[in-house]
């Protein structure tokens, strides 16, 4: 098991994680098999673990009964949070909220950003059972949209769309195989769970928009992305509840060396498996947003001898939380002042981070620490809430991080 | 008109007779193309040519046992009780045109597949069955469905512009099933080669409504003594056929009435197709064809009802067969004899595999030869309509 990810917060079990983690896998796999590291060859199949450590997360004793909720209640409805982020998504993209048919005028703008509401929505949705589904939509669409990100066009048949059920047709029917050598035809439409779920989604975004359309701009004659952003409050205000309070949480419960808390001893444990079953091929370990803070500290602190081949943190807050000096090997002596640099662990051989701009949870990590093979950015092309949890759903991103792994000395 | 055979429906006889309506719908404009409306097109439904292919075999196979309507691949329907009495056939294909040959080489222009054609074809086909109680009424279609508060069959002008109710341009099967109690044909069979999905853009919309065609039937009214109902996928699910071909229902419901669906008649010895008989042969039939097709989604919901009524007395009975190794390196050394005396078959080992084809019920013997493994010999009972035969040599 070369390749070890390690989740940030706000991770639940589920089947939204569950079909998180299928697609991810599945990333990985199409894009980072057999790629070299230090000499080292990945399978072309490689096989990715996930230790979940988000059961061992905060625990909210009044369920979040401290947010506030009137002023929400009155600007957004009753909008879910991903029906909220995808209309965020919309008022990003456009401008404004489009209230007629709104999927099928952000892929006029932006098809890559459509699919992005589209794999969002369908994570979101996901459900027992059809977790499998899921992954394999979000890994279809986002690969089949790669190409026009990176070329910023638009496939040519989405000029000719009218609804956004005639998008979700037709984005179906060109990332869904058909059965056997594609001459079978269907007596029926391209219907799938995915399809009339993401169909029911783009009802709610409709609805939702439409209702917020006509309550902001009657009030202001403006749709003021601050009016939004309240709109938005409750899903952001809980998001940023879970992220302290899993960080307080870990940094609380840790342990030691000697006697490592539960979240070290559930990731130590996954970590310890990936090297024991493939001792030969290259070590990666993946860390996402607070995933990238743990990793840093159990392979510092608690693996000192592990050798790690290549470290790629993503989203995450590793030099953010040196500055803190947080870790176990973090030296208060050492700082800007003192005119050094925190150490990066010896054992870590390479280290990539990644982060985006526009996510306020990320950070830049060479400014902090002495080695750092890539300190570099990439744009998940969406906006301030949505980018923290969109580099592991977009293919473009595996490819990009493929071209930094082949870039790396050997 | 949509008279596909005899060519003047004056000469239709009111004996008992087998009287075919075949509904084939490859054109759908208004949902997709150039003519599309913005609201059909939101259903994603594409033209069809598996289904004209469907239309014109199933009229092919009712005419093969006519006089000078002889076919090398097909012996037709055959029933001396009840022999053919009329096809009529609707058919848009996405070309558009409406002319089929008929195997005698004559062409006949049928009506398209529009409701009002539909219509009229129903009519005509209804008063002809309802003549005679010992008719037998068939109505197969072949098209694209919907199923959501009944079983939807849509016509080629589904969702035309300027019509106020879209949903008029689609008939109603549930209801023409039950209208038609009132038809005096006591054995009737409905075939339905078409989606049974429920897509989402269906199903949002307020009360959708076809035309079952034939109403007015009353609970009082007795309902034919058999019923034979052949779905062409389960509910909630899709059928499919090749671009090119048939659908693989329409392949397995002609396979069956050919000879895979037969048993004997009681008392005359006679091979025979019955309702019943055509269902039980469905299920493996299909089977065949998904394992034949690597189609994992095909399915099939047959619905005999009332009493076992005769259909076809096919010529000879015959058991769909599949023969070689579960091993494919195996299975590439592989020569086949295949003996039931009289008959006697031969496939060499570069034929492909495994080897499939059609042989009569009955005890054979199986021999299976390989260049570097010990030979098999078997000896297999085949009765089932499909018989599969997978061994691989120590």
């Amino acid at each position: 098991m070369p390749i070890v990810f390690v989740h940030g917060v706000n991770n639940r079990e589920g089947p939204e994680y569950d079909a998180g983690v299928l697609a991810q896998r599945q990333f990985f796999q199409t894009y980072l098999g057999g790629v070299k590291i230090g000499g080292k060859s990945l399978p072309a199949v490689p096989a990715v673990t996930f230790p979940y450590w988000g059961g061992l997360g905060t625990t909210f004793a009044w369920d979040m009964a401290s947010l506030p909720t009137d002023e929400m209640q009155s600007l957004g409805g009753a909008a879910d949070p991903t029906t909220s982020t995808v209309a965020a998504h919309l008022l990003d993209a456009l401008g404004k909220l489009p209230t007629d048919e709104p999927l099928t005028a952000l892929a006029k703008k932006s098809f890559p950003l459509a699919v992005d509401a589209l794999t969002r929505m369908a994570l979101a949705a996901a459900e027992k059972g059809k977790e499998a589904e899921v992954a394999a939509f979000v890994v279809k669409a986002s690969a089949y949209a790669e190409p026009f990100a990176t070329s910023k066009t638009n496939p040519e048949w989405v000029a000719t769309v009218d609804s956004d059920s005639e998008f979700i047709n037709e984005l179906l029917e060109r990332i869904e195989a058909a059965p056997a050598d594609g001459r079978v035809q269907s007596l029926g439409s391209i219907t799938s769970w995915v399809g009339d779920t993401l169909k029911a989604g783009g009802q709610k975004v409709k609805d939702a928009v439409t209702g917020m359309a006509g309550t902001a701009l009657d009030r202001a004659g403006d749709f003021a992305s601050t009016k939004f952003l309240a709109w938005k409050r409750d899903s952001l205000n809980a998001t940023l509840g879970r992220f302290f309070g899993d960080v307080f949480h870990y940094f609380n419960g840790r342990g030691t060396m000697g006697n490592p808390g539960p979240i070290p001893l559930t990731v130590l444990a996954a970590i310890d498996a990936a090297k024991a079953a493939a001792p030969d091929e290259p070590l990666v370990i993946v860390g996402h947003s607070m995933g990238g803070v743990i990793c840093m500290d159990l392979i510092g602190h608690y693996r000192p001898q592990l050798e790690v081949d290549l470290f790629v943190s993503v989203g995450s807050q590793v030099a953010h939380f040196e500055e803190i000096k947080l870790y176990h090997l973090s030296d208060k002596a050492v700082t800007a002042a003192s005119g050094g640099k925190a150490k990066t662990p010896a054992n870590v051989r390479r280290w990539i981070n990644i982060f985006d701009p526009v996510d306020i949870f990320s950070y830049a990590a060479s400014r902090v620490f002495d080695r750092v093979d890539v300190d570099g950015s990439y744009d998940t092309k969406t906006y301030v809430i949505k980018a923290h949890t969109a580099y592991f759903e977009q293919a473009d991103f595996y490819k990009r991080l493929r071209k930094r792994i082949e870039g790396l000395p050997q | 008109m949509s008279l596909y055979w005899p060519d003047d429906a004056a000469a239709v006889s009111t004996e008992p007779r087998l009287h075919a309506l075949v509904v084939a719908v490859g054109d759908y404009p208004y949902l997709s193309g150039p003519k599309a409306t913005p609201e059909g097109k939101k259903f994603g439904l594409k033209p069809l040519t598996t289904t004209i292919h469907t239309g014109a075999r199933i009229a092919a196979w009712l005419t093969a046992g006519l006089p000078g309507f002889a076919r090398d691949d097909l012996n037709g329907y055959r029933n001396t009780g009840c022999p053919l009495g009329s096809v009529e056939v609707v058919y848009s294909p996405p070309d558009g045109t409406s002319v089929l040959t008929r195997p005698d080489g004559t062409p006949v222009a049928v009506g398209p597949a529009t409701m009002a054609d539909i219509k009229a074809a129903v009519t005509a086909w209804f008063n002809r069955c309802s003549a005679h109680p010992d008719n037998i009424a068939l109505f197969y279609f072949a098209g694209h469905g919907i199923s959501t508060t009944a079983q939807f069959l849509l016509a080629s002008d589904f969702y035309a512009p300027g019509v106020l109710d879209p949903w008029e341009n689609c008939i109603d099967f549930t209801g023409l099933r039950q209208g038609m109690r009132k038809c005096k044909a006591k054995t009737q069979l409905f075939f339905v080669d078409a989606c049974r999905e429920r897509p989402f853009d269906a199903t949002v919309q307020v009360n959708p409504k076809g035309q079952s065609l034939v109403g007015g039937a009353v609970w009082s009214d007795p309902p034919p003594a058999a019923t034979g109902t052949y779905y062409a996928a389960a509910e909630g699910l899709k059928a499919y056929g090749p671009a090119d071909g048939p659908t693989y229902f329409a392949t397995a419901v002609l396979d069956a009435l050919e000879g895979a669906g037969a048993g004997r008649e009681k008392g005359t010895r006679k091979w025979l197709v019955d309702t019943f008989s055509l269902a039980g042969a469905l299920g493996p039939l299909t089977e065949y064809l998904k394992d034949e097709h690597q189609l994992s989604s095909l399915t099939c919901s047959p619905h005999p009802e009332g009493n076992p009524a005769p259909i076809n007395y096919p010529v000879r009975g015959y058991v769909r067969v599949k023969v070689g190794c579960k091993d494919a390196a195996k299975n590439s050394q592989l020569a086949l004899q295949l003996t039931r005396l009289p008959d006697d078959f031969t496939s060499a080992k570069d034929e492909p595999r495994p080897w499939r084809g059609k042989l009569a019920p009955g005890d054979w013997r199986i021999q299976m030869k390989f260049d570097s493994f010990d030979p098999l010999d078997l000896s297999e009972t085949l009765i089932d309509p499909v018989h599969v035969v997978l061994e691989d040599p120590v």
